[in-house]
């Protein structure tokens, strides 16, 4: 993404938006009203938003390409980055999408102590902690302190997990 | 009065003192690790204010932001890397003091110009909030339909410096707040048959996905920062002699972070950036900025400061956060039910005076702290990244289950992070979207109501004067902010050329 020039940006972000608009205006329009409605409707607002941000999406593609043609993509062009750089860059990122996403899956299942550890030893080890003694101790730390800190100081009840009974 | 009295006695309560001095020393350590900004410090702490007290939970947020603008100095002056946006204008001529030996005294003339500023700031709060307050009292439905437009106006043509794209945030923004019932016949809009949405998206989820999961998700592919020397941890007030000498800059500082803070849109590093600036234009010895002048210091640490509490002014006295700080803040304020604006000093007197009376002795505690903790701040500064980020995350991930014990809700958060994350790729700014969420209800339910009122004829937006001088100041703003585009557009042409 970072490659990208900044006409070229735009018009991604001008696409999504008119897209993104033109599903929200559908989706309001569908909208049903009540007997007790008013003359606007529960609709009304969000199509006069959705109409908006649609115009919006097409005057920033429009303005996009008077942007290119006037050179300013060129000034602001960022440098490129090397192949290795760029797969580190995705790697992380997209791990770290990922160990979320487990964590929401494991914390019912596994528990609230269990995953927080994981999740520690899981985003650790993907932005850079070797995975060695100091790793694995402040894993093995966090979930009951943490289980600690929320249980008995905040009152706050975790889920111990459907897998331990 | 008697209501700033009974507020200043909330600063003898043992609660409102451990939040001052917790809020500060978190926020000052927090802070003191480049790249965490003092709205995601204060993000972290959102999900566990639910259980507080509503004045002790907002003096707690509040010193977050009044320490973090101290810490966000201390790797400025010491690694050269601002702790927070704020803090650049210090790295100039803190690091310039800190290659000559002289880190201490550069770190003791920004923590003094940090409290100078700090309690001009609060003074200036005082004055002004409740005056303006007043006035947006005689508000009718009408006047809060424009007010929120206004609002909109102001974030969407100054955030980011795209007018545009400020727009299509803050309607992403107004779309979420749509989300679950309709105000006015209770149908359900845009919630896919999911019980968890009926009550629309709660703003505080909104809040630490874009500020808290989005800035791990960065903060991961980014390099680890320097390291800093131990040695250094040795702090060094300014003596009288200095004082007078900083008494100047401060100034100056102090009256760049009043008009910054007050203007949505403006914020710390604006006003730290602009104090500098005039700062060195004033000064007797310009020659010295850039190469460890203590004014060039002063100015922007105290501008920063002031900012911390200016910035509360639209916020309390029309509901209106105008920097990523003042919407942590607001979402603490929805949290415990009470809406910021007008009607906060009719309802919640108590929390307001309280929150003025805790701002003052975070200030204090911000001179307390600032003595001692220089030597724990290095230490976390040295500590390895990934242990950071790792440990962040898992405190954002069990804040947000605590408030709800809802999977949902933190599903909605990473969600809404990796949402954040595209908005940054594509150059989108995220204070319009948090300010049009928040401001969605506001607008849509007094548009609806004004129609009602006046039997659906909208010149009722018109012949209410107070409504009629918003929209005009709303569209001038949108037309200045149009016009400053298209000449900035000019400008890049002329540079690139």
């Amino acid at each position: 993404m970072s490659q990208l020039g900044e006409a070229q940006r735009d018009r991604i972000l001008a696409l999504l938006t008119a897209a993104l608009a033109a599903t929200y205006v559908a989706g309001a329009r569908g909208l049903e009203d009540s007997l007790l409605s008013d003359a606007v409707g529960a609709g009304g607002v969000p199509q006069a938003v959705g109409v908006t941000m649609l115009v919006s999406a097409l005057a920033l593609f429009g303005k996009s390409f008077i942007g290119e043609q006037r050179g300013v993509a060129a000034t602001t062009r960022t440098e490129a980055q090397a192949p290795g750089d760029r797969r580190r860059f995705v790697v992380r990122t997209v791990g770290l999408v990922l160990i979320l996403c487990s964590y929401v899956v494991l914390l019912p299942r596994a528990g609230y102590p269990v995953s927080i550890s994981l999740l520690v030893l899981s985003a650790g080890w993907l932005a850079g902690a070797a995975l060695r003694v100091p790793l694995l101790l402040c894993a093995a730390a966090a979930g009951p302190v943490m289980w600690a800190l929320f249980g008995l100081l905040l009152q706050v009840r975790m889920p111990f997990g459907t897998w331990w009974g | 009065m008697d209501n700033l009295l009974s507020g200043l006695s909330h600063v003898a309560s043992p609660g409102v003192i451990a939040a001052a001095f917790g809020g500060v020393l978190w926020g000052t350590m927090g802070c003191a690790l480049p790249g965490i900004a003092p709205s995601l410090a204060m993000a972290l702490l959102l999900p566990f204010t639910i259980g507080m007290d509503p004045t002790t939970a907002l003096v707690l947020l509040a010193s977050v932001y009044v320490g973090a603008e101290y810490g966000g100095s201390i790797p400025a002056i010491l690694i050269r890397t601002p702790g927070t946006n704020a803090a650049a204008a210090t790295v100039v001529d803190g690091y310039a003091m800190a290659r000559q030996g002289r880190a201490g005294e550069a770190l003791g003339i920004s923590l003094m110009s940090g409290f100078w500023g700090g309690i001009f700031g609060l003074v200036v709060l005082v004055l002004c909030t409740e005056s303006l307050a007043k006035v947006a009292l005689a508000f009718t439905p009408a006047a809060y339909f424009s007010l929120g437009v206004f609002g909109l106006s102001i974030i969407a043509g100054l955030s980011g410096g795209s007018l545009l794209k400020g727009a299509i945030s803050a309607l992403l923004g107004l779309m979420l707040a749509f989300v679950g019932s309709d105000p006015i016949s209770g149908v359900p809009r845009f919630t896919f048959g999911s019980a968890d949405l009926l009550g629309g998206i709660k703003p505080i989820l909104i809040m630490v996905g874009l500020f808290a999961v989005t800035e791990m998700l960065v903060q991961i592919t980014e390099p680890a920062w320097a390291k800093a020397n131990k040695s250094e941890a040795k702090l060094k007030l300014p003596n009288w002699v200095m004082s007078k000498r900083l008494f100047k800059p401060q100034a100056i500082g102090a009256v760049m972070g009043t008009i910054e803070g007050i203007t949505p849109g403006g914020g710390g590093s604006v006003a730290a950036f602009m104090a500098y600036s005039e700062a060195k234009r004033w000064s007797k010895r310009p020659e010295e900025f850039g190469h460890g002048s203590p004014e060039g210091i002063a100015a922007p640490e105290c501008a920063n400061n002031v900012v911390t509490a200016t910035a509360l002014i639209p916020l309390l006295s029309l509901g209106i956060p105008g920097s990523n700080s003042a919407a942590i803040l607001l979402g603490g304020f929805l949290i415990h039910g009470l809406q910021p604006g007008p009607l906060l000093f009719e309802k919640a007197p108590a929390v307001v005076y309280g929150l003025y009376g805790g701002l003052l002795v975070a200030n204090i505690a911000m001179v307390l702290i600032g003595m001692v903790v220089l030597a724990p701040c290095i230490w976390l500064v040295n500590r390895p990244k990934p242990y950071l980020i790792a440990c962040i995350l898992a405190l954002v991930m069990s804040g947000v289950f605590a408030i709800h014990q809802s999977l949902f809700e933190v599903g909605l958060v990473i969600a809404v992070g990796v949402a954040g994350y595209g908005m940054r790729a594509l150059k989108l700014p995220v204070l319009p979207l948090v300010l049009g969420l928040v401001l969605g209800y506001l607008v849509e339910s007094n548009y609806r109501r004004s129609l009602l009122i006046s039997d659906g004829d909208p010149m009722i937006f018109l012949t209410d004067k107070v409504s009629l001088v918003l929209l005009v100041l709303a569209v001038l703003l949108t037309a200045y902010t149009l016009s400053r585009e298209l000449f900035g557009a000019k400008e890049k042409v002329v540079g690139g050329d």
